[in-house]
């Protein structure tokens, strides 16, 4: 160092403090300050830079929203869920909700959102075919990475990231395996099949074959996995909902919700998601507005009710949720977006809901529920159907979380 | 008496020589001082090089301040410590590196984030010559592409 170094220098030169710096910018600023020299960007896409920023990688600030009118090019939209009541000046959120903005974003399709980082699928017929390329994004920083092909026929793919345990990435793609590729046909039940499971890694930037074969019911589905605790978790209305294991990497069954007497076949999902390291389910049973929120054991030991909700009170004040869908009389037009669960449990935890012409904010801990925002206001003069300003589901929602991790 | 005070004092003895006498509380706020406490090598007298009266006073002020407002209401302190950290860039930066090397968190989270209120709406050029000024000569002439990449808008 020159012998007349000035105290901005000597700060400039110590990579802690000036780390310590760039931690408190504003993700606009930290990504223009990427190009002030080969040391900054090198201290800012560390991937030690991401987890110190953001060490709570469940820190949901919003949501991706697809309408599911249109379904053909669903827009994409964007509902911030902090500071709704103060947006900060740095406008992080208005710097985000134009994402379709970006030209090699639109046609896309987001399919899972993980700790940050998303999933998303396009096809475009420019190469001569309709195959879908898969791409993983991330929202805060704009950076996307198109994935190699994965085999085709497969059944979908899910994203694994998780920054306090590794700055890579993983994709899980099943796929089913042909009757006449097995050798090792023991089980000759019908209503099973054989699948096998591919990962790709963003360490090595290839995919591989893992484990043996596994059978599964005819009707599983392996897409809209959600990542947690370690593994993967596949939801199905019909049979077992299984989980593989991203350590022993074996598919194992989720234990589940008893079904009520009656003649349910199919499990009635309302929502399943996860939140701040726990894993949650809600089924609704016929046209009601009291249902059971359930978590599943970190130990797949089983499950077990974790808020009993009552949306009575919210009934009450927006009626138009009372009515029910002309698609389905066994819903009430209300939808849950997002559950979201805080650190104060008891007192923060929310869910995000969706009733016509409104996205609410309904508060686990003291029960009390705020708009949020309005949606589809033009549907909304009494002329139109219900289902005009009824428009998001919980399978077109996508949590949003800031995170600097460099793709 | 006077033993049991000097039991709870520390003296601090800055690069140029000045001594302060500071509440061993108040100086373990610093971990590289508490570490030394801890480990008994401290005698009455702590020599903290690199700081001169100057930033060491200022350090110190800071610490007591933070030690006897533990009952006060937050906001308070937070006005207290964006008054603090108000200040022109030679104290700024001598603090911050003085807060880094004695290892004061509070402090140096309460200087860093002042740092980065100043320079978030900068540009790319206006931070090279701030930060970057001892070294603008070799970037311009041997990252010459480097530059022309750099400056493509990010917006």
């Amino acid at each position: 160092m020159s012998m007349h170094s000035s105290p901005i220098d000597k700060v400039a030169a110590n990579d802690d403090i000036l780390t310590q710096i760039l931690i408190k910018l504003p993700v606009k600023s930290l990504l223009r300050f990427k190009s002030v020299s080969k040391h900054w960007l090198f201290l800012i896409v560390n991937p030690h830079f991401a987890r110190c920023r953001n060490p709570n990688s469940s820190f949901v600030s919003g949501l991706f929203l697809y309408s599911s009118m249109r379904r053909r090019n669903p827009e994409l939209n964007f509902i911030p869920l902090q500071n709704i009541e103060n947006p900060s000046d740095d406008d992080d959120n208005a710097y985000l909700a134009p994402l379709t903005t970006i030209p090699s974003l639109s046609g896309k399709k987001i399919l899972s959102s993980c700790h940050g980082l998303l999933c998303c699928s396009s096809h475009s017929s420019l190469e001569g075919d309709y195959q879908f390329r898969y791409h993983i994004l991330n929202p805060t920083t704009k950076q996307f990475k198109s994935l190699p092909q994965p085999r085709d026929g497969h059944k979908g793919l899910n994203l694994v990231f998780d920054p306090s345990r590794s700055p890579h990435y993983k994709v899980v793609c099943v796929w089913r395996v042909d009757c006449v590729d097995l050798v090792l046909s023991v089980e000759s039940d019908q209503n099973k099949l054989y699948y096998q499971i591919e990962i790709y890694s963003s360490e090595t930037g290839s995919w591989r074959a893992c484990a043996e074969p596994f059978t599964a019911n005819r009707n599983s589905q392996f897409h809209s996995g959600v990542y947690w605790n370690g593994a993967i978790n596949w939801f199905n209305t019909l049979g077992d909902s299984l989980y593989f294991n991203m350590e022993d990497e074996r598919v194992r069954t989720v234990p589940m919700p008893p079904i009520p007497h009656g003649d349910w076949k199919r499990r009635p999902f309302r929502y399943y998601g996860e939140s701040n390291d726990h894993l949650h389910v809600v089924e609704i049973y016929g046209p009601r507005i009291q249902f059971d929120v359930y978590e599943i054991e970190r130990d797949y030991s089983g499950c077990f009710v974790k808020y009993h909700v009552d949306l009575g009170s919210v009934g009450a004040a927006f009626p138009q949720m009372m009515q029910r869908l002309s698609l389905d009389a066994m819903y009430y037009s209300f939808t849950i977006l997002s559950l979201v669960r805080e650190k104060k449990d008891g007192e923060d935890s929310f869910m995000v809901l969706h009733i016509p012409g409104k996205i609410l904010w309904y508060n686990l801990g003291d029960k009390s529920f705020k708009k949020i925002c309005d949606v589809g206001v033009e549907h909304c003069d009494g002329n139109g159907m219900i289902e005009d300003s009824f428009m998001y589901f919980w399978f077109h929602s996508f949590q949003y979380i800031e995170s600097v991790a460099w793709i | 008496m006077s033993s049991s005070l000097e039991k709870n004092m520390l003296i601090l003895r800055s690069s140029d020589g000045e001594e302060f006498i500071v509440p061993e509380v108040v100086a373990v706020m610093s971990k590289a001082i508490k570490n030394m406490v801890e480990d008994e090598c401290a005698s009455n007298t702590i020599p903290v090089p690199n700081v001169d009266a100057n930033i060491l006073a200022m350090v110190i002020e800071f610490c007591k301040k933070h030690d006897e407002s533990e009952a006060e209401a937050a906001s308070d302190l937070k006005t207290f410590d964006s008054e603090f950290v108000n200040r022109g860039q030679e104290a700024l930066y001598d603090l911050i590196t003085a807060a880094n090397f004695r290892d004061v968190k509070e402090l140096l989270d309460a200087l860093c984030q002042n740092v980065a209120e100043m320079i978030k709406g900068k540009s790319v050029h206006h931070i090279r010559i701030q930060f970057l000024g001892y070294q603008l000569f070799e970037i311009l002439t041997s990252n010459f592409i480097w530059n022309i990449w750099c400056d493509r808008d990010f917006d």
